[in-house]
């Protein structure tokens, strides 16, 4: 299968087909300069992207796991740019958007949309779900009268939405509707690529699984990259053709789902991965469990050399010297950023066949 | 352990009983039925998992039990909550003070907010022990706080202690919740989605944490949440709570494996997992009911895969009964549930022997 | 279910019926918003004085016996069929005079009230919006303003600059919009923050059309609440100032009504008491009013 292929290839032409690059990320930083308090020395700043590089290809989903403060989300609002990278490069197609003009700026938005995670916050409460959905539309001048009428109620019946639906306010939908919603406004451009920042997190778990069918068929479908944020591992494998996996800023590991899944090389994805909870009484007792001990540390005050050494089992003197590069360490098209990474012996998640 | 008398449970027998239980509330749409005669025990030594989906009662009934409602909108319409013989519903509000933090504890989703961001938190942990024993001196009170919070893994407590919530980190936070709530060693612990506003890997912690708790103290505790891996790693026996009512209630693994309730079937199959790769997941179709309008009958049958039309889900509420030993499950047809959970299985997992459905 | 395809499910989902709206707003908010301030009697009391003092303000020429200026009966006569509310020291018809002096401090409050809504929605929305050096220095400008000692004012302009209408109007509003302008500067700042507006922002939308379409729209409950308690003191400001004789000596206003009634406290009691009723009730309509509001609005979020 395609999916799975590393895209590093340089990108290809316009209307390439699935498999060729369409996003790009280059050595992106954002440091948020912290506010000088009564305590706090002037000059620090929250380092809350710290060099990250990745591509996306066409019709590939690639999934941004981490904790709370590992930078995924600020990652995502760079790649829309609701926020300026402090240095690096987003490329879209070839064209860096961070140093695009408000007009190359539009352009690219039409092709390179977001969905949010508040299905509450993220749609103005006081306009109808049509207006909502066509706003894009009319921002880019698309909604001429009829034709822009219809262009709404066709992207609402594409998310599971009946037109009729379109007269009403965000408040009468139920959660998983109004993400809906969301997928719908970021989907009536027909853009190409859709950034998903935490798209079920907020929803239960009944509504969770019908909105990921969703976007899986929308995938199919419309032949959409996904770039996918979130915190849920589970979530992340089900969606996702390959995975990175972030700590503190950076890219720890990444590769192919299955293959980061069942063989972690990064000990911070290890204990990631075993601490999750399995919803199978069967195997509470599983060994293998890693629990980390302490906190993320400070972002604006992170470790030297390797950020994760703080709570890795592993780290030496060498990880708090030198910083342990994202390189292919075995050759597997799977790079880590350890010095000490290692391929399990045995799978490292439960239940799948060796 | 402890020795307090009347209070404390020998294990096995039940430590909270809660029987019947109905709330409503007052909302500008009319009144909700939030709890519709939900019943459970809780015994000593044992963890229950409740587990539901937002808005599903599951929070407001213990809520109703320590009476913490808010007073203006909501309201106990029936039901008994007996706590070693006596009722929780009907004691006045100021033993039933004395019972809460002391004999019933209660750990929250957010610990931020049940933390006092202006006090210490060992002035906050000391003032939980020294409200329920008086003669405790201030400065024991402060060595136990202390005492306490290393007990429940907070390293360098005593420095730490003297700091304020804010400095605090998430998994700190709950760390000292969980300490404060074991404070006054109790009978009863209540964690109300303990982890849910944490990280996995501090989660993985918090959850080793309430196992060794419970270890320690032999304390029954109810654990209420959403989140399917969080039961199956810590509870022992499940209650699944839908629309304000149990729907399924039994042993952990006979939940996990052999589900006779659609709902607790259809909660399982719609879970991603870990172990499986990319694939379609069997969702529950529509939407979670509005409470206002509460279907008739069976309140899950608008989404049921087992309704097919039959008129019994639509006119009749399924009453909990008996279908296994210490297994019981709402449903007309639960009966037809194990041929249905074997295709269901067969169809959500992709590699053999791992779905929900697999015999236990 | 169990056993349907994933597309299936999906059709399934929407198929079924009535959806959650528990605890919000029914299909028309604005005509559920009217109903639900009717329904409690402070809000249905609230509405019906303000209403009460706008028509008699706007069909006064219909409703007004006499023209209030003019004699139209003995002097000092006490309320009677002929002079519902009797007659002052001229002979003139204090109904006619009430009922007049309706519009004049209608006319004070709307405009007043627009000149503050421009002003503190204006200010209020590029503050919050703008942030950083803009807000800084509008904040430090609103702060000055918000310390001005309003009455203090009045009587300096109407000192300096003899009496009017247009003049109380102006100085009432430039004293009275720095508070409106930090509750609309809060409500801008948190709603800018809000995924909603980034959701705009990422689609490519202008600040312009941001600020007027998803944001403004949002902010502007909070500052009707605002301005119902504050045009409650405006009219009271305006009566205190038409009390001591700074009102335009050419309409007749509630104010000046009572001012003049004070000398004939003892023998004529209905010229302190009609004028006097009006303004507690028209001010106290406006509190009301504004309070529902705050109730009906603030339990949305």
């Amino acid at each position: 299968m395609t999916p799975a292929s590393h895209p590093s290839a340089s990108a290809l032409p316009e209307g390439a087909d699935r498999g060729a690059e369409v996003l790009r990320v280059e050595d992106l930083v954002k440091h948020f300069p912290v506010a000088a308090g009564l305590l706090r020395r002037r000059g620090s700043a929250v380092q809350a992207v710290d060099g990250v590089t990745f591509s996306l290809a066409t019709g590939e989903t690639l999934g941004l796991v981490g904790e709370s403060g590992c930078g995924k989300s600020t990652v995502a609002r760079l790649i829309v740019r609701l926020l300026d990278p402090t240095a690096g490069r987003v490329l879209y197609r070839g064209r860096d958007i961070a140093a695009c003009g408000r007009r190359q700026l539009r352009d690219v938005r039409r092709e390179l949309q977001i969905v949010f995670q508040d299905p509450y916050g993220s749609l103005n409460p006081r306009r109808t779900v049509h207006e909502i959905v066509a706003q894009p539309l009319r921002v880019h001048d698309e909604y001429r009268g009829g034709e822009g009428r219809r262009r709404v109620d066709e992207t609402l019946e594409k998310v599971g939405l009946r037109p009729g639906d379109g007269d009403r306010l965000p408040h009468e939908f139920s959660g998983g509707q109004r993400q809906r919603i969301g997928i719908a406004r970021a989907l009536v451009l027909g853009p190409r690529v859709l950034v998903l920042d935490e798209p079920v997190s907020a929803l239960d778990v009944s509504i969770q699984a019908q909105v990921l069918n969703l976007l899986r068929e929308l995938q199919s479908e419309l032949g959409l990259a996904y770039l996918l944020i979130a915190h849920d591992l589970a979530v992340v494998r089900h969606l996702c053709d390959r995975v990175a996996v972030m700590y503190l800023g950076r890219i720890v590991e990444i590769g192919a789902s299955r293959a980061v899944y069942t063989r972690p090389l990064h000990p911070y994805t290890q204990a990631l991965l075993s601490a999750v909870p399995v919803p199978d009484p069967a195997q509470r007792d599983r060994p293998r469990r890693i629990v980390l001990g302490g906190d993320v540390p400070d972002p604006a005050n992170p470790p030297s050399g390797c950020r994760f050494r703080t709570r890795c089992w592993k780290a030496a003197e060498r990880c708090a010297a030198q910083d342990p590069a994202l390189v292919d360490r075995f050759g597997h098209g799977h790079p880590s950023a350890c010095f000490f990474a290692e391929v399990p012996a045995a799978p490292t998640t439960v239940g799948l066949p060796p | 352990m402890t020795d307090r008398g009347g209070g404390s449970a020998p294990a096995g027998q039940p430590v909270l009983r809660i029987r019947d239980l109905v709330v409503e509330f007052d909302t500008p749409d009319g009144v909700v039925r939030a709890v519709d005669g939900v019943s459970y025990d809780v015994a000593a030594g044992e963890t229950l998992g409740v587990v539901g989906e937002s808005g599903c009662g599951k929070t407001v009934t213990v809520l109703a039990v320590l009476g913490l409602l808010p007073r203006r909108s909501a309201r106990v319409v029936r039901g008994e909550a007996l706590l070693g013989g006596m009722d929780l519903l009907r004691l006045p509000p100021r033993r039933l003070r004395a019972v809460r933090g002391k004999r019933v504890a209660m750990v929250f989703q957010n610990p931020m907010t049940s933390l006092h961001p202006a006090l210490t938190v060992r002035h906050q942990i000391a003032e939980a022990l020294r409200a329920h024993d008086r003669g405790l001196p201030r400065h024991a009170a402060r060595r136990r706080a202390v005492e306490l919070l290393d007990a429940v893994g907070v390293a360098d407590a005593a420095r730490r202690a003297r700091g304020y919530p804010h400095q605090w980190s998430g998994g700190m936070r709950q760390r000292a919740m969980i300490a404060m709530a074991i404070a006054n060693e109790p009978d009863l612990l209540i964690a109300d989605e303990p982890t849910t506003a944490l990280d996995v890997t501090i989660q993985a912690q918090v959850l080793d944490l309430l196992r060794e708790v419970r270890g320690r103290t032999g304390a029954a505790t109810i654990l209420i949440t959403h989140d399917l891996g969080v039961i199956a790693e810590m509870a022992d026996r499940v209650v699944v709570v839908y629309a304000g009512r149990v729907v399924e209630t039994g042993d952990v693994h006979t939940i996990f494996h052999a589900p006779r309730h659609p709902y607790t079937l259809g909660l399982l199959a719609a879970l991603p997992r870990l172990d499986t790769d990319r694939q379609s997941l069997a969702a529950i179709p529509g939407q979670p009911p509005d409470l206002v309008r509460r279907p008739s009958g069976c309140a899950f049958h608008p989404r049921c895969g087992l309704h097919r039309g039959r008129n019994r889900c639509v006119a009749q509420s399924p009453d909990l009964a008996t279908v296994g030993p210490g297994h019981r499950a709402a449903c007309h047809y639960a009966d037809e549930l194990a041929a249905e959970t074997a295709r269901a299985a067969g169809m959500s997992a992709a590699e053999p022997g791992d779905g929900p459905g697999a015999p236990a | 279910m169990a056993g349907s395809t994933p597309a299936s499910a999906i059709a399934d989902a929407t198929d079924v019926a009535p959806v959650g709206r528990v605890g919000a707003l029914g299909r028309a908010p604005r005509r559920r918003l009217l109903r639900r301030i009717l329904q409690t009697p402070a809000g249905a009391a609230g509405v019906s004085l303000t209403l009460l003092v706008i028509v008699v303000g706007l069909l006064a020429d219909l409703l007004a016996p006499t023209d209030p200026l003019v004699p139209a009966g003995p002097p000092l006569a006490p309320p009677s069929p002929a002079h519902l509310m009797g007659t002052d020291a001229l002979g003139r018809d204090l109904l006619s005079g009430v009922v007049y002096g309706a519009r004049t401090s209608l006319v004070v409050v709307f405009a007043t009230g627009a000149l503050v809504l421009l002003i503190g929605v204006t200010v209020g929305t590029v503050s919050g919006y703008r942030g950083g050096r803009v807000d800084d220095a509008l904040m430090r400008v609103t702060e000055f303003f918000q310390v001005l000692p309003r009455f203090f004012l009045a009587i300096m302009a109407i000192a300096l600059f003899g009496p009017g209408l247009d003049l109380l109007v102006l100085v009432l509003g430039l004293t009275s919009w720095a508070t409106l302008a930090r509750v609309v500067r809060a409500e801008v700042l948190s709603l800018s923050q809000r995924e909603f507006v980034e959701a705009a922002r990422a689609s490519g939308a202008s600040d312009t059309r941001i600020v007027v379409l998803e944001i403004l729209p949002n902010a502007l409950p909070a500052a009707v609440v605002y301005l119902g308690l504050l045009l409650a003191q405006v009219l009271l400001l305006e009566a205190s100032l038409g009390f001591l004789g700074l009102g335009d000596p050419n309409l007749v206003s509630w104010g000046y009504l009572a001012g003049q009634a004070q000398r004939f406290l003892r023998v004529a009691w209905w010229l302190s008491f009609f004028p006097g009723v009006a303004i507690a009730f028209a001010v106290l309509g406006l509190n009301l009013l504004g309070d529902a509001l705050t109730d009906v609005l603030g339990g949305r979020r």
